[in-house]
Order: structure tokens, then sequence, then C-alpha cells
């Protein structure tokens, strides 16, 4: 822990190396759910722990730093440019890899299923992993997407439905 | 039958064990940062050794202790947007108090502008921004409504932006492919999600007379319109590929709008491509015709006149990747190539390892061809082949470009302004321009209002013809213009 003195408070923040020890696998896990293959997975975590770091100083600050990269995380995983970005790379990588498995470490039924989450809206799509991978109530999701419970409910309820719909499977829970 | 919420519960389970077996990614991955910004003494410490972590309780401050306080990112401050804004026109000499953002370690001094509320636009996210011949800057703008977007221009007179007829309703959530100028405004590609989680692609097209749908008003195979390119003789040229069919060509020009189709049956062996990445098509090539994947083996070109397919060795493919005045550039395997009037020839023996990963391709007029990657970016001289260290290519690895103060980390994106410089914009590192004068690399600080990693800084960049780069943000537009 290191301090600081904000105004007349002394605000206490945790090194950036144990923070990045603490959070880096579960974060990873959340991009394994929202992204396309493991790389790009691993590369997106990488660079929001790389933002952080630069701005330690404010976001180390924060109540829960770790919902500040689970944002980043979850934004830059649906966002569009990166996954053209993505594709990119994936077609310079096909002469060398003719059939790359996009998440070896998964089975298969995993991954259908996370296909099926990342094809969603991208709110449902961060919904659903948060929820699930995260373990994250509603309440607590919508503090890391910056949204109301409510909000988050509808979320999960449609993106459950479209899930259900896509793998066949019954949605009541 | 498996109740949904279980195969989440399982899917879940299994992407947590992935993650606790994964290797903790070497304490460098985020080594280099401006160097005016403080290093961590860990990082700088083990530059290249791993630090063997242990993760511990990963989920533990999510699921016990409090509720977060705050789950916001850090605060940045905003500055006032301006309520005057200079012309953008190629001749314009004019500029107005702009707000002044301090780039203390810039070796390029500028000024930053941010244009949000204040300046008329809705303070929501912008998706793109388009530039046309005449220097007007066009914004398309998310509203409160997420179904809705609302069109955008610069109003020199009253120096504000000014919404251009009614808003554009469509049937979900929608976000931009591009947006580019036409001869009588401005072409979106828009991509819908709609409440079956069905992914629509669409062409919109905006004039006085409101908006169109260009596929439906002129009866045109739907097309994912990947990329437009403008022609030069100011209409808009949009490449793409058919759902479950060949590449398209749309040119939409001052005589109206005509597609040409590729041949059924002639292109990629019935396996066309299954990307759509811009470096994958080059709308207008130096002959005038346009240049796609074909199948997973081949390259193609496709015009009027017809479509003409160039098969790569076995088990090889062609990637267009570049065109400048007199050729296209396409990668094959790990070697460059070339395609001109003298056909193809290999141009180098290998793309530097440096940018083996590369995330963005530029072709500048001096010839050179720049590969921007993550781990470097690499500049390649095709009159300096031989006799030269790399066959030609000059690299700048982190390492290297860490001694100059460029923020190489994580590029994403370039753009070439009418000067022929380079604009890098990287996830988190900000802006950097590359100078073919003065062949040095030129750090342009960002402003706070940029770096609001939450919601994705900078969605898009675009470049005027003065010199000026223009910046989609979260909460409006930005404008770099570099002091003359």
């Amino acid at each position: 822990m290191t301090q600081s003195v904000e105004g007349s408070r002394i605000v206490e923040t945790e090194t950036f190396e144990a923070f990045f020890r603490r959070e880096y696998r579960p974060v990873l896990g959340l991009a394994i759910a929202l992204n396309r293959d493991r790389w790009t997975a691993e590369d997106v975590t990488q660079e929001a722990f790389a933002a952080a770091q630069q701005r330690w100083s404010r976001v180390g600050a924060l109540e829960r730093p770790g919902a500040w990269v689970r944002r980043v995380v979850a934004n830059r995983s649906v966002s569009r440019w990166r996954r053209m970005e993505t594709e990119a790379r994936a077609l310079r990588r096909m002469p060398r890899l003719e059939n790359p498995a996009p998440h070896p470490e998964l089975v298969a039924e995993t991954v259908e299923v996370w296909e099926a989450v990342r094809s969603l809206p991208k709110r449902q799509a961060q919904v659903l992993a948060l929820t699930y991978v995260e373990g994250l109530t509603t309440t607590e999701v919508g503090k890391v997407l910056g949204c109301s419970a409510a909000t988050v409910k509808t979320h999960l309820q449609r993106g459950r439905a479209s899930v259900a719909r896509r793998l066949g499977v019954k949605e009541e829970r | 039958m498996t109740n949904v919420d279980n195969r989440l519960q399982r899917a879940a389970s299994d992407v947590r064990e992935a993650a606790d077996r994964a290797p903790l990614p070497p304490s460098n991955m985020a080594t280099v940062q401006p160097q005016q910004r403080q290093v961590p003494g860990w990082v700088a410490a083990a530059t290249s050794a791993l630090v063997v972590l242990v993760a511990v309780g990963g989920v533990a401050w999510l699921l016990g202790g409090d509720t977060p306080e705050t789950a916001e990112p850090a605060v940045t401050t905003v500055p006032q947007p301006v309520t005057s804004i200079a012309s953008e026109s190629a001749t314009s000499t004019t500029e107005v108090a702009p707000t002044t953002i301090p780039a203390p370690a810039a070796l390029v001094s500028g000024e930053w502008v941010a244009f949000g509320a204040d300046a008329g636009l809705p303070g929501t996210p912008t998706d793109t921004i388009a530039v046309d011949d005449s220097g007007g800057v066009w914004v398309l703008a998310h509203t409160d409504d997420p179904t809705t977007a609302q069109l955008y221009s610069l109003d020199i007179g009253n120096r504000t932006f000014v919404a251009r007829g009614e808003p554009l309703v469509l049937t979900a959530e929608w976000y931009t492919l591009w947006m580019e100028a036409t001869p009588t405004g401005v072409a979106v590609a828009i991509e819908e999600y709609d409440a079956s989680a069905v992914l629509t692609q669409r062409l919109w097209q905006w004039d006085d007379a409101g908006w169109h749908d260009l596929t439906t008003e002129h009866d045109l195979p739907r097309v994912d319109p990947s990329i437009a390119q403008r022609l030069p003789d100011g209409g808009l040229r949009v490449a793409g590929y058919t759902a479950g069919a060949g590449p398209m060509i749309i040119d939409i020009t001052d005589d109206g709008v005509a597609y040409v189709l590729a041949p059924e049956g002639a292109w990629g062996g019935g396996r066309p491509s299954p990307f759509t990445v811009r470096a994958a098509v080059i709308p207008v090539g130096p002959d005038g015709r346009s240049w796609f994947m074909d199948g997973i083996e081949s390259i193609a070109a496709l015009d009027a006149g017809g479509y003409e397919v160039y098969t790569a060795d076995a088990d090889c493919c062609y990637v267009p990747l570049a065109a400048d005045e007199t050729g296209i550039w396409a990668s094959l395997g790990s070697h460059l190539y070339r395609y001109d009037v003298d056909g193809w020839r290999a141009v180098t023996s290998s793309v530097p390892m440096a940018t083996d990963d590369p995330r963005s391709i530029v072709a500048t007029a001096d010839g050179d061809i720049w590969l921007l990657g993550r781990s470097g970016v690499a500049r390649f001289d095709p009159d300096n082949i031989d006799g030269v260290a790399r066959d030609g290519w000059t690299v700048f690895t982190i390492s290297e470009a860490e001694a100059v103060g460029v923020p190489l980390v994580s590029l994403q994106t370039s753009v070439l302004n009418e000067g022929d410089a380079v604009w890098l914009a990287s996830w988190g590192n900000g802006l950097s321009l590359w100078l073919h004068d003065g062949h040095k690399w030129a750090e342009i600080n960002v402003p706070d209002f940029l770096n609001q990693e939450d919601t994705g800084f900078m969605q898009n960049t675009v470049t005027a013809r003065n010199g000026s780069l223009w910046v989609a943000t979260s909460t409006g537009v930005a404008r770099f213009k570099p002091a003359p």
C-alpha cells in the first residue's frame, strides 16, 4: 500500500503489481468469454492493465479499480473496430496455421455457448459474461458497466433468451 | 433438454479454469510508456524476466466485502468546448481562440479543441467523422435512443455543429463501419443488431432530401460494405462482399449509383473470404480496379471490364495490403509482394518480425510502405532494397522507439494526411506523428478527454486537407491542429 493526500483525506492505494497479481486471471476469464480467440483475449486483457498502469495514480485510488479494468475489457471486446482488426490479424496468421482453434483450451460445448453470447447485442453479451464468468449480481454488473440494475436485469433476461434459442435449449432457469 | 442457465454456468466454469491455468504475461507488458510518464520501478527493472505471479482469490473483491463505492473510471478533466470554430477549408488562415491544451513533451506543437454539447453536438458518443473536399466536417452521433442516429455538420459561419435533417431511425442498436463524403452529402455503412441478435448491414446515403437506403432505392444486391474510398473525380467507391457471393463495388457519383458484381462462379472457387477486413480490400487500386481477397488462396481485381484472379502458390495466400500510385502491395505468407505494370514480384525476403502481426498498413506517396504492429513499426523503402540491412526495412521495435519517445504499444490504426505524414493511434498511448521531412518521430500529447479508456477513447480518426486531425470521441469530437 502507498499513501497519498487528497485534500484533507489520506488515500491508501495498493501497488499496481499487487493489483495485477490479484486481478489478471479473473479479468482474462472475462476476456476469453467475450473474444473469439484466446490470443485476442490475452491482448485485450494486457492492454487494459497497461492502461490502468499508466493512470495508476487515479485508477488505483478508486474504491474498486478492478471494475475499471473490467469495463475497459468489456467495452474493447465488443468494439467493432477491434473486431475488424482481430480479423485482419487472424487473416495474416492463416498461412501459418491452417485451421487455428480459436480457444484450444476450451471444450467445444463451451466455445459454442460463448459464440452464442458474442453474437448478442454488445450490452447483453457484456452482462452475461460478467454475470456468469465473474459471478456478479445485477447491481455489481451495473456498477461495472455504468447502468442501473434494472437495465442489467433486462439485458440478462433478453440475452439468456436469445442464447437459449440459438443453442436450442430451455430458457427458464 | 438442457437449461440455458446450466449451459452458461458450465461454460463460465470452463472459462474460469482456463484463465486460472493461463501463465501470467511478461512483466514488461506495459513497458513502453511515453517518456514523460512515470513507470513503476518493478516494470523498469524487469525488462526481460518473467515475474511469477500468483493468482489469489480472483473474484473475491466482487463476491465479498462491501459494495463498490464507485466503479467509475478515473475522472478526466474535459476542457470546455469552444464556442467558435475555425474554418476547416484548406485555404483558411483564420483561427479563433480555441481551448489550448498544453503539450509539454510534444515535439510537435499544436492545439486540441473539444467539441461537445456546447458546440452543438449532443454530448453523446460520436461514431464516425467525414471530411469532404471543401473541408466540411460531418459527424454521425448516437442519441439517447439507441436505435437513432443524428447527422451533424460543421457550420463554419456560426462556428458550431448543426443537425442535418431528421434523425435516422434504425431498427436496433447500431454502429458504423465507416462514413464518407459523397458529391451530395454522405454515405454511411451501419450495422444493426435486431432483437434476435441478427446482424444487418445497410448502406445509407444522406442528401438534402434526407436519408435513403441505397440498397433498396437502387435495387442493389445486399453487400457487406467493407470499406469506401473517394474516387479521383469526387465520387465514392464502396467495396465489399455480397452475402454468400463474391466481391462487389458500388460507385456513387454525380451521375448516380452504379454497381459491378463479380461474375457468379468466377470468384474464390466457391470459397468466399470469411473476413470483412479493411486490410483485405483495396477499393481503388492504381489502375482503378478494386482488389479483394478471393477465397483464401488468391487475390482478385474487379472493375466493369471483368474479374481477374491471381492465384498464389500452393499452401499460401495473398492478402492485399495497400496501394500506392503505381502498384499494390500484398503479403504472401511472411513475404511481401508487389504488383504493377511489370506483374508480380517479391520485393523483400521477409516481413520483419517486429511487425509480424500487422494491424495497419499504409503506403505513402514517396513509395514507402508502413507496417504497424503490436511490437513495433516497420517502414519499407523499395528504393533501398539492396545493400540495406533487413532487405530495405527500417524497423522501429519497441526498444528502439522508446529511445525517441514513441509510444508504440498497441498501435491500432493509422491515417495519412495530405502532407503524407503518418498518424499512429494507439489505445491508451495516444497519438504519434511521423514527419517525413525530418525523419523523426513526434509525440502528440493526448488530452484527458481522449483518454477515457472505459469508452474506447478514440472511435475514429480522419485528417483534413489542412493537416488537422479529427477524432470522434465518447463525448463528441476533437481536433488537433499542428502548429505551422
